[in-house]
């Protein structure tokens, strides 16, 4: 079962209000690559498992994936908490702003709504674990676009936070797989590239 | 109320310590014998278990059932929640 801790698991203080970076970041909240995505694939996959380590595995990080979606639920609230309707209005929030005001609801950056159709869970540890492995790189590389269009420096050290948690996970799904294929014993790998 | 620059900084001490000892957690969930991150993981715990009850002894509780209640009254629900800003 679930406890919740009364503290964001990275810290989020946003100064400056900028609802237009608020449409780029949701998508992680609500997009195909987001972070409800990836704690429902996870903590899903989980029940057909075959050894604890991948039970574990799955459950411990499905659950940081809530932490996370909560970082960026953060992120969009108080990007548009004290934005004017002048800018909301001249922002890509403008047609969300709509449906939903200044609240926090599941959409990509395109504005579909989150679908489960973006996760799989196909019952077989190995394609299962392979489709992690790919789940965290498309994490990563959103949260490369985001920062590519996105010069605040409050919102650029969360988004740096929360991409660099996706290159561990990435690694520690690798380490996994190799407890559910018949891998050479090595001391160490890395599952990516080194730079 | 409370100092919102003292309370961010106390925060960030229980926020470090919970993160480094929950990456060591994953760490140790695909290396269970790996000697020298079960001692970091006990050195994180314990820090990190003393900075939850300093900060909640000066703010309140972080953790539902075993927190910081107090008797005279429910203090759970007291702002600020974790997606506040306490910027502004």
């Amino acid at each position: 079962m679930f406890q919740y801790n009364k503290f964001l698991q990275y810290p989020v203080n946003i100064k400056n209000p900028n609802p237009k970076l608020a449409s780029f970041i949701i998508s992680q909240y609500g997009g195909p690559e987001g972070e409800i995505g990836a704690s429902l694939r996870y903590l899903s996959q989980r029940y057909s498992m075959p050894n604890e380590t991948t039970k574990g595995l799955l459950t411990d990080i499905g659950t940081e994936e809530l932490g996370h979606l909560e970082m960026v639920g953060s992120l969009v609230h108080q990007l548009c908490k004290n934005a004017t309707t002048t800018q909301i209005e001249n922002s890509p929030m403008a047609q969300y702003f709509i449906d939903h005001g200044k609240g926090v609801y599941p959409v990509s950056a395109s504005g579909v709504p989150y679908t489960a159709a973006a996760l799989s869970v196909a019952g077989d540890p190995i394609a299962d674990m392979m489709e992690n492995l790919a789940a965290e790189q498309k994490a990563r590389a959103v949260y490369d676009n985001i920062l590519k269009v996105c010069d605040d420096p409050d919102v650029r050290d969360v988004i740096k936070f929360l991409r660099a948690r996706e290159v561990v996970h990435f690694q520690r799904f690798g380490e996994a797989l190799h407890t559910i294929q018949n891998a050479p014993k090595q001391k160490k790998y890395f599952m990516g590239n080194k730079s | 109320m409370f100092d919102n620059a003292n309370r961010i900084r106390d925060l960030k001490k229980v926020q470090k310590y919970y993160f480094a000892a929950y990456d060591l957690h994953l760490f140790l969930d695909t290396h269970p014998f790996n000697k020298e991150a079960l001692k970091m993981y006990s050195a994180m715990i314990e820090k990190a278990k003393a900075a939850q009850l300093e900060f909640e002894s000066k703010y309140g509780p972080l953790t539902p059932f075993f927190a910081a209640y107090d008797t005279e009254k429910w203090n759970w629900l007291e702002n600020p929640w974790p997606w506040d800003s306490l910027e502004n």
